[in-house]
């Protein structure tokens, strides 16, 4: 099984779409303002015309290459691509004003090409493991994980008021119920419309809230345009890595848990790997953090790229997106009747290899593209925001409208736009929402069966099960440490 | 020892807020008028969850998690109006709000973005409203215009205008290539259908 997904993913066409998807995922990422999850948002409305296998390719190339892209204006411009290069522009900035930016960019690229090996190598390690614990997944417990799943979503989005993000997690869920029950067929908050009957879709609802959202958040701010300094020669040093190996590793297990956990993406693996590297180095290294580090570029890149395998985990595993940009992963196997979640190996046998194969390849070719496409994407950066966000209004359009071919869905994505201007002002983080969309349905059905079997016992019989009890206390420790440590 | 040879590290360049932060953007007013309104949302879901048919055991009941859902919301809503209160966010709130308010229609930043919004509703809804598709037969393939295209052009040409601040020429001739492309890659070599209604 494991030679055909490989003979499969090593074809022409294959190779062919997770080029393109790279591609498209650094210049992506490279263009302030366009973030990992935007990028995933609006080419899943691509991926909608391919088949399976080539759509899962395509999806893995764009994430990877994403993720990557945002180091390369963080060091040239000194504004991140995506949110998470921000401690890689701290260090970078100064190194490319000194004339490094080759080498921190090549540093970067390095970093990156290492940070996705540890997360595959942890994924291929840890799917197992977690395929054999989920398969001892009962509905109890499967909804009580998919309530974890939203709350320690909120907590991780929001940081110092988890109950923003859970306030915006609970709007998801009910957004979720809409359209008829899956049980008894009962129409929920359908307000009689026949269309609201399938429920909201999340797709329009991804690409209003991580991409039209961010076009009228951005859009009308005057950005300047960025002034590249000179990139100089890139070259990648493994020396350079091998030289902070240490750090290297640490970041790339920090990477890889932080993108395990629910709601907890890139920004908070990269930032979170920058400070304990901070603390870790040695004197002489630390007083070039802030001016200049190498150090510091390595432990913010290898944790973000390690965040995409970390991140897979829980997605194909249990059917709970690692963070965002996973819950577009999600969203784009569901639109492929791929049902991720303990059976994944019995209903889509092969589909785990042909993922695992997909990020490796998606990892050499990220490597390889980097390099090339750094020089024309400083082209792009004299190009002004505001002639590029405008174009993403059109693909917004056409690819909310893309996936059912409803119109209902523009409108549905338009809205979800403006609303997620609105929670943005107000200071409410989105992807909980997003989460909770995604996991509502499964949430609601797996309480009422586990509710069904419970009928007839006694009411501690909720207890009996050990792993619904750890859950039960994960749950509860999630709002505590959220509302009174915080607090403090 | 000078202060740039400190072994200190930077402490304050590496802050962090959460994957999305939000904490700076807020105030207590503005928490208490969302409790307010998520508040109003929560106790709405109740009731209609509440009007909804039991087919057999509360336990299946299709109501029972979004009554449990909206409950627990609502008890947000009131933790987080609680601490809005507690944080002076109720002083003068009317007025505030109001001062809020004109605050934020001075700002030219947000202005654009009222501006924005109402072009895309104008284009969204446009577009939901007419519906064409011209099939022109060439040698190669069959060359078609459909009318997103159509409504798509000057509306992206007035959004350049308005925030690119080209000449106008520039803007349509932009916008005009930038439409037949995004349909070109779509229509042609990803064949998704382009949007219409009906």
């Amino acid at each position: 099984m494991l030679m055909e997904q490989v003979l499969l993913a090593l074809t022409p066409l294959m190779i062919g779409t997770a080029l393109l998807g790279v591609t498209l995922g650094i210049i992506w990422g490279a263009l302030p303002g366009l973030s990992t999850t935007m990028a995933m948002a609006l080419l899943i409305g691509l991926s909608t015309g391919m088949s399976q296998s080539v759509a899962i390719m395509f999806m893995l190339g764009v994430y990877t290459g994403s993720v990557f892209g945002g180091a390369i204006s963080a060091v040239l411009i000194n504004i991140p691509g995506t949110p998470d290069a921000v401690p890689t522009m701290m260090e970078g900035y100064p190194l490319a004003q000194r004339g490094e930016g080759g080498l921190a960019l090549g540093t970067a690229i390095a970093a990156s090409f290492m940070g996705n090996w540890v997360g595959i190598v942890l994924l291929i390690s840890f799917i197992p493991l977690l395929l054999t614990l989920a398969l001892e997944f009962r509905s109890w417990e499967m909804f009580l994980l998919a309530m974890w799943g939203i709350a320690i979503s909120g907590t991780m989005a929001s940081g110092e008021k988890p109950l923003k993000g859970w306030i915006s997690g609970w709007i998801g869920l009910l957004i979720a119920f809409v359209g008829l029950d899956s049980i008894h067929g009962v129409s929920r908050f359908t307000f009689g419309s026949f269309t609201l009957d399938d429920g909201i879709s999340y797709i329009p609802l991804l690409i209003g809230l991580f991409g039209l959202a961010e076009v009228l958040r951005v859009l009308p701010q005057d950005s300047p345009t960025g002034i590249p300094t000179q990139v100089g020669r890139v070259v990648p040093p493994m020396r350079t890595l091998f030289k902070y190996s240490r750090a290297a590793v640490r970041s790339g297990l920090i990477g890889t848990i932080v993108g395990a956990i629910p709601g907890a993406g890139a920004n908070v693996a990269s930032f979170f790997s920058y400070d304990i590297g901070r603390r870790r180095a040695s004197k002489e290294e630390q007083k070039k953090w802030g001016k200049g580090s190498y150090e510091g570029i390595v432990c913010a890149e290898v944790a973000n790229n390690a965040n995409i395998g970390g991140s897979m985990l829980p997605t194909l595993t249990l059917g709970i997106p690692g963070n965002a940009a996973a819950a577009a992963i999600l969203a784009a196997l569901e639109l492929k009747n791929v049902v991720v979640g303990p059976t994944i190996q019995t209903e889509n046998p092969g589909l785990i290899f042909f993922i695992y194969i997909g990020l490796i390849i998606a990892n050499f070719l990220m490597y390889g593209m980097a390099i090339v496409l750094i020089k024309p994407c400083v082209k792009l950066f004299s190009l002004p925001q505001t002639l590029i966000l405008p174009m993403i209004i059109p693909v917004c359009v056409i690819g909310a409208f893309a996936v059912r071919l409803s119109y209902f869905d523009v409108y549905l994505m338009l809205s979800a736009g403006v609303a997620g201007y609105v929670l943005h002002r107000f200071g409410f983080p989105v992807a909980p929402m997003v989460l909770a969309v995604l996991l509502g349905p499964l949430a609601d059905e797996n309480l009422r069966r586990a509710l069904v079997i419970f009928e007839d016992k006694e009411w501690w019989s909720v207890f009996t099960s050990p792993i619904g009890d750890i859950l039960i206390l994960v749950v509860l420790y999630t709002f505590y440490d959220g509302i009174f440590r915080r607090r403090g | 020892m000078t202060q740039n040879e400190s072994s200190e590290p930077p402490e304050e360049k590496a802050h962090f807020t959460g994957e999305e932060g939000g904490g700076e953007r807020t105030t207590p007013r503005k928490d208490l008028g969302a409790a307010v309104v998520i508040g109003i949302l929560a106790i709405t879901a109740m009731a209609f969850s509440l009007r909804l048919e039991v087919p057999t055991s509360i336990y299946t009941a299709p109501g029972l998690l979004p009554f449990l859902t909206g409950l627990s919301l609502l008890a947000m809503a009131i933790g987080l109006g609680v601490g809005a209160i507690r944080d002076g966010g109720s002083k003068d709130y009317f007025a505030a709000a109001r001062a809020g308010a004109q605050n934020y229609l001075s700002q030219q930043e947000a202005r654009r973005t009222l501006l924005l919004i109402a072009v895309l509703v104008f284009y969204i809804f446009l577009a939901g409203q007419i519906s064409f598709n011209l099939r022109l037969p060439t040698p190669f393939f069959v060359f078609q215009f459909s009318s997103w295209e159509a409504i798509s052009m000057p509306i992206l040409a007035a959004i350049l205008w308005f925030f690119w601040r080209a000449p106008i020429w520039k803007c349509g001739l932009f916008s005009i290539l930038m439409i037949f492309f995004l349909a070109g890659i779509f229509r042609y070599a990803f064949h998704i259908l382009l949007p219409a209604v009906g």
